[in-house]
């Protein structure tokens, strides 16, 4: 099979795999229940608070806070898990007197996202109205500076060791044996990215884990015992044991290599396998932290985050790999190597590209729910701009397919030195900005896979008719002959607001009609609520209700059943601050 | 010990550290996916 046929296979291969279709799943720790009931009426004080959640939490990270209307905190003793249902936390409460509680909480998901929420419960049978809560502040993002440049070292310095190690042993091998100086540099390289991976991985994750306990990350004493109490800090330790062995792989593999020129000795070949499997034992552990193990299907999205990286890692390290090859190349034979080196080097870059950008699009799909939300969510934000920081890269890389690689050959060809030298200034000036984009990718690569993933809710959410909010909203949405008067007050997260709708049609109200709200979470995955709306006075239907549990964007959709007439759904996007 | 006994043995090595790193990630899977 030629090299382009082979090319267009994998193209289908991967675009096959994009039409797996993509299904619901949890992508966060959401409360699924809660006891007491959120926003419910319990006759006597209970004895406990427990909160459901759609996976399991660790209670080490878990904040539960129970507080009456002055503030008080009513918690009686820790937090623990129940031992009948290992994703409920529970803490146990004072005896409660008649009145409005409110429950704050804060959990870790297992990709490692803070999550956190409020809801109110009454205590009766005599609660009187419901208060004013104070909420704390209920946005907590793991996108925080230190945290997104802490995971870019560590993931920077990974690929480039994985990718060094693809270039010294693959690509520049017909060239090693010429250019021992060269090929020693690149080891050298190689030996200070896998030592910078092996401090930057404990650093992230003594840093992430120190976030997870809201403690300073110089707290070491305190933090280390916890760092394998989280999915996150396990898999990151464990990347650390998998980056040692690959060091000890990679050193041995490179040591055996004697002969570059002919093909590897048993033993060399056997070192080299042992590099191999570690390098891929190794790319796989990101994906396993973070969104991808969370999604569903997860073989499906595991493997597109697999490719992803292993691609990027080969680019990368490729690129910098052949940047320090190149300035230690002897003079005399500089234009020669660089040809073989090159052309052998912007074939595979050309795939490495193909499978980032199929994975790439793999993932999004995967992960968006909506067109809209590619530049309506920070995640959608952050995917575009590693779009147009590649769509750059991709330029000068085309530059050195299209241009630097046939000069450098027609060069070797023709020995015209004239011409080889003016094509390996301008590799080096490409190469150059190649490197400094990709490392930008990487760095909003960072961003992004620190950020929630939008709600697969938005995706079931339909036509939107207005968007409103934050503070009070006094909104006219026309649909059919039916103008529609929705107000909210005052809406607030975690506090009671009141929906209304006033149904007009032809100057007329609507009586009679049945009107049902329903309330989505569109942030973050959680369970929808749904309240019936009561007419009063004829043609307005209310409810007061603190449906808005946390501040975000909610979807709000009102089904709205006339009598006699065709029942019709309008639906808003409200935004609701704490 | 022989020079080409050493070299089978760092070869050995290494496959055996390519061998545990893959293990590590499959226990590590096990956990995460359930």
């Amino acid at each position: 099979m030629s090299r382009g046929r082979r090319v267009v296979l994998g193209v289908i291969c991967a675009g096959t795999l994009l039409l797996v279709p993509a299904q619901a799943a949890w992508a966060h720790a959401a409360l699924l229940r809660t006891s007491p009931q959120a926003s419910g009426t319990v006759n006597g004080s209970p004895a406990r608070v427990s909160l459901g959640f759609s996976e399991v939490v660790e209670p080490k990270f878990a904040i539960i806070s129970v507080t009456d209307a002055a503030g008080h905190q009513q918690v009686s003793g820790s937090r623990y898990r129940l031992p009948t249902d290992p994703s409920t936390l529970a803490v146990p409460v004072r005896h409660l007197p008649a009145g409005w509680y409110l429950v704050y909480w804060r959990v870790i998901s297992a990709d490692g996202h803070p999550v956190r929420g409020a809801f109110t419960f009454a205590v009766g049978p005599n609660p009187g109205p419901a208060p004013q809560f104070v909420i704390p502040s209920l946005s907590e993002t793991a996108a925080t500076p230190s945290l997104v440049a802490a995971r870019w070292a560590a993931f920077i310095s990974m690929m480039l060791a994985l990718g060094l190690f693809g270039l010294r042993t693959f690509i520049a091998r017909p060239a090693v044996s010429e250019a021992a100086g060269a090929a020693r540099a690149v080891s050298v390289a190689l030996s200070v990215a896998l030592a910078a991976a092996l401090v930057a991985i404990p650093i992230y994750t003594v840093m992430t884990t120190a976030s997870f306990a809201l403690r300073s990350a110089l707290d070491v004493t305190a933090i280390v015992p916890l760092v394998r109490s989280s999915s996150l800090g396990r898999s990151f330790t464990d990347l650390e044991l998998v980056v040692a062995l690959f060091a000890i792989a990679a050193a041995v593999s490179i040591r055996l290599d004697r002969a570059p020129g002919r093909p590897r000795s048993v033993a060399a070949l056997l070192a080299w396998i042992g590099a191999l499997l570690a390098a891929a034992a190794m790319l796989a552990v990101p994906g396993l932290a973070g969104h991808a193990a969370q999604n569903s299907p997860a073989a499906l999205s595991l493997a597109l985050d697999w490719v992803h990286l292993a691609a990027g890692s080969l680019w990368l390290g490729g690129l910098v790999g052949l940047l320090v090859f190149a300035t230690r190349l002897p003079a005399g034979r500089r234009r020669d190597l660089l040809a073989i080196v090159v052309s052998r080097f912007s074939r595979l870059a050309m795939l490495s590209v193909a499978a980032l950008i199929a994975s790439g699009v793999g993932a999004s799909l995967q992960h968006l729910p909506t067109l809209p939300s590619l530049w309506q969510t920070s995640y959608g934000q952050a995917i575009l701009v590693k779009v147009a920081l590649l769509s750059a890269a991709l330029v000068l890389g085309a530059i050195n397919f299209s241009r630097t690689a046939p000069r450098l050959v027609a060069a070797r060809s023709r020995r015209d030195a004239v011409l080889g030298d003016s094509a390996a200034a301008l590799l080096r000036r490409t190469l150059t900005g190649e490197v400094v984009l990709v490392t930008a990718i990487v760095a909003a690569a960072m961003v992004l896979s620190s950020l929630p993933p939008p709600a697969k809710a938005l995706g079931q959410l339909g036509h939107v008719s207005a968007h409103v909010g934050p503070g009070r909203v006094t909104e006219t949405v026309k649909h059919g002959g039916y103008s529609l008067g929705i107000s909210i007050t005052p809406n607030r997260a975690a506090s009671p607001s009141q929906f209304s709708v006033t149904i007009i049609r032809g100057g007329q109200p609507v009586t009679g009609a049945t009107v049902i709200a329903h309330f989505a979470m569109l942030d973050m995955e959680m369970g929808q609520q749904a309240y019936t709306l009561t007419e009063s006075p004829p043609g307005t239907y209310t409810r007061s209700a603190p449906a808005l549990v946390m501040a975000g964007h909610w979807g709000l959709s009102f089904d709205v059943e006339p009598t006699g007439a065709a029942p019709f759904t309008v639906i808003l996007v409200d935004k609701a601050e704490g | 010990m022989e020079r080409p006994a050493l070299i089978l043995l760092a070869a050995l090595a290494a496959l055996a550290a390519g061998a545990a790193a893959v293990v590590v990630v499959a226990l590590l899977a096990r956990s995460v996916l359930g």
